[in-house]
């Protein structure tokens, strides 16, 4: 059964069907999600420069494929789709490029965080996005989402294809390391 | 985490100029833009072309078909109405092209006696054409 849409996107889907409104209605999109969808690439790639471009192909891969967009689910949660399978893809193309493994991506992530110029002078702040950055890149996501964006379990589920209940023990387990590492690091 | 200045607002300018144009609405766009005259005319002329085209072939195949709807009947030649009805056209044509040793001997062969036909006393005279050769 489909999932009833909010009524803001049931107006935007509409008119992004509509060929002589489309364009116009995929700017309301990039204004209204350009901002959530950064700080979700941000969170996982950790530098400017590449979340700006991650937030650039995001968008053109969704204008491009705008056609296809059926609308069975949020806008929010195609963008989030497309905007994490860019990230997850960048961050593989990294550590080929960098020939390193995916256990000391969490070295060279605390790396980017240190020497980020973007940085707002929060100590907790830096040392809770170290903690994240230490996490696997699964277990990353899933507190991202759900401790910073406030998702709720169901729409994760869509987005990442992973039941309820393990996105539940993932945030569980994510939480604990991050604990874990506080307490190693006081 | 902070952004640079501005960057939010930005960035919706920055992505609008780097989107390419949408293909279903540039479809939109051109069968919704005015036609020029020649855009309106254009299937007329072409219509008004191929139907032209396909009475020459018609007209052409017709007189193909007639020999050109020029009548080629002997009666109606005026030449040859004018050659047929002179009796000294005939002869001249036979005595310039037929050879008389050629007559004598289709005679010979069908058993026809030359003094059968022509009376004695006529015979040198009229056959002088024929044995000229």
């Amino acid at each position: 059964m489909a999932k009833e849409l909010p009524r803001e996107d049931t107006d935007l889907i509409e008119r992004l069907r509509q060929p002589a409104t489309c364009r116009e209605a995929f700017n309301d999109v990039m204004r209204r999600y350009s901002e959530p969808l950064y700080w979700q690439i941000r969170r996982m790639v950790e530098s400017h420069d590449d979340a700006n471009d991650i937030l650039q192909n995001t968008f053109l891969k969704a204008w491009q494929s705008v056609d296809g967009f059926r609308g069975d689910a949020k806008l929010s949660t195609w963008l989030y789709k497309i905007a994490l399978n860019e990230s997850i893809t960048f961050l593989a193309k990294e550590r080929k490029r960098l020939s390193i493994s995916i256990d000391d991506e969490e070295s060279h992530l605390v790396n980017l965080i240190e020497s980020d110029e973007y940085v707002d002078g929060d100590d907790l702040a830096l040392k809770l996005r170290k903690a994240v950055a230490s996490l696997p890149e699964k277990q990353r996501l899933v507190f991202n989402m759900k401790y910073y964006d406030e998702m709720k379990y169901e729409q994760m589920s869509e987005i990442l294809g992973t039941s309820v209940g393990a996105l539940k023990a993932s945030y569980h387990i994510a939480v604990k390391k991050i604990e874990q590492y506080f307490a190693e690091t006081d | 985490m902070t952004v640079p200045d501005g960057y939010f607002a930005d960035f919706e300018k920055r992505m609008e100029a780097m989107l390419p144009p949408n293909e279903a609405a540039e479809i939109v766009r051109k069968i919704e833009a005015p036609k020029t005259l020649w855009g309106k005319i254009r299937p007329f002329v072409y219509m008004a072309a191929m139907f032209a085209g396909v009475w020459c072939m018609v007209k052409m195949f017709a007189m193909l078909g007639t020999g050109g709807g020029i009548d080629l009947s002997i009666d109606n030649n005026e030449v040859l109405s004018n050659a047929l009805s002179d009796e000294t056209f005939i002869y001249e044509y036979l005595r310039d092209d037929v050879s008389g040793r050629e007559v004598l001997e289709e005679m010979y062969l069908d058993s026809i006696s030359v003094d059968d036909m022509i009376p004695a006393d006529s015979l040198d005279e009229s056959l002088d054409w024929m044995t000229e050769e």
